[in-house]
C-alpha cells in the first residue's frame, strides 16, 4: 500500500508522545534534545519527555511512517554529525492534521455541553 | 563521561539489546544533553528524577514488546530451540540417567554444556565451532541411550541456527547519536 492510500484515521487516537513529536516537528527537521525541547515550549513545561519515552515513540513512528530520518542539518548550533534529525512524512502531516480536526470537534463537543463550566465553576471556555 | 551518564548508560542494560543497538546512543546522548542544561547539584537530582522513572516504564513497555513480537521470536529460535533442548537433556541426564546409568551422569551433563557453547557460537556466527559443539553435545548422550534422537534434534538446532543467524544479518542497523 502507497502512502497516500493509506487512511490517516487508522492511526487515531495518536498516543499523547506521538502528538507533540508531530507538533514539534511540524516547523522543520530536529534532532532528539530539538524535538524534548520544543515539547516543553510548547507545553510550558508541563510535559517533559525522557529519552525513553521519546525514542520509543520515535521508533514506533518510523515503523508506521509518520516521521522519518532527515540529512538535513538545520540546527549549526547543536550539531554533532552523530546525531539524528527526524522530520514528518507526508503521511505524517496527514495524521497531524485528522487528529488535530478530531480533537478541534471533541473541545467543540465539550464546549456545547458546557462540560468545563460544569465542572469547574468561573471558566467560560476557550 | 561523568558518573551520572556511565550510571545511565548502565541502566540501558535494562532495554532489549536490538532497541539499545538502535537508540542506546542517542538515548544516551539526550541524557547528557539534559545533564549539561539542568545538571549540578539539585539539578542532576531533578533529571534523575525525571529520567529514572522514564527508564523504568519505558524499558519495560519495551521488553513486553519484544517478548510479543513474532518476528522476535523468529530471529531467536536457534537460541530458544537450544536452550530447551540443554534444559531437556539436564534433566534426561542428572534424573533418568542417574537411575540407568550411576555416575556417568555428570559426563552425560557436557552434553548441555556443549549445546549452549555451540548456540552461543552460532549466535557469534562462528559456525565451524557452533557445529562441533552441537555434534559433541548431541554424541554425548546417544552414547547411553536413544541413539537417533539427538542426531535429529542436533539437525534442527544447526538448519534453524544457521537459518536464524541469516535472518539476523538482513535486520541488523547501525546505532547513532541523539
Amino acid at each position: 500500500m502507497t502512502e497516500a492510500e493509506r487512511d490517516p484515521q487508522d492511526l487515531l487516537p495518536l498516543p499523547p508522545a506521538q502528538l507533540h513529536i508531530l507538533l514539534a516537528l511540524a516547523d522543520g527537521d530536529k534532532h532528539g534534545y530539538a524535538v524534548m525541547s520544543e515539547v516543553e515550549r510548547m507545553t510550558d513545561g508541563e510535559v517533559s519527555m525522557g529519552p525513553g519515552t521519546l525514542y520509543g515513540a520515535i521508533k514506533r513512528m518510523l515503523n508506521a511512517g509518520l516521521i522519518e530520518e532527515s540529512d538535513n542539518r538545520p540546527d549549526p548550533e547543536m550539531d554533532d554529525e552523530r546525531r539524528r534529525y527526524y522530520r514528518t512524512s507526508g503521511f505524517g502531516a496527514r495524521v497531524l492534521t485528522a487528529e488535530l480536526a478530531r480533537l478541534e470537534q471533541l473541545v467543540r463537543a465539550a464546549e456545547a455541553k458546557k462540560v468545563a463550566a460544569r465542572l469547574r465553576p468561573g471558566w467560560e471556555g476557550v | 563521561m561523568s558518573r551520572s551518564e556511565r550510571v545511565y548508560r548502565a541502566m540501558l542494560l535494562a532495554y532489549p539489546a536490538e532497541h539499545r543497538r538502535n537508540y542506546g546512543d542517542p538515548m544516551l546522548g539526550l541524557f547528557r544533553d539534559r545533564l549539561r542544561r539542568d545538571g549540578g547539584g539539585f539539578g542532576t537530582v531533578r533529571v534523575w528524577t525525571d529520567v529514572g522513572p522514564d527508564l523504568v516504564g519505558s524499558a519495560f513497555i519495551e521488553r513486553l514488546e519484544t517478548a510479543m513480537n513474532v518476528q522476535t521470536w523468529t530471529n531467536r529460535w536457534w537460541e530458544t530451540t537450544v536452550i530447551v533442548y540443554a534444559i531437556a537433556q539436564v534433566i534426561m541426564g542428572v534424573v533418568i540417567a542417574n537411575n540407568m546409568y550411576p555416575g556417568y551422569s555428570i559426563l552425560i551433563g557436557f552434553g548441555p554444556a556443549a549445546l549452549l557453547l555451540g548456540g552461543f557460537a552460532l549466535r557469534e556466527r562462528q559456525r565451524g565451532l557452533a557445529t562441533a559443539m552441537i555434534i559433541v553435545g548431541s554424541l554425548l548422550p546417544c552414547i547411553f541411550w536413544w541413539m537417533m534422537y539427538p542426531f535429529f534434534v542436533a539437525a534442527i538446532v544447526i538448519g534453524g541456527g544457521l537459518w536464524s543467524s541469516k535472518i539476523g544479518r538482513s535486520t541488523t542497523s547501525e546505532p547513532a547519536s541523539a
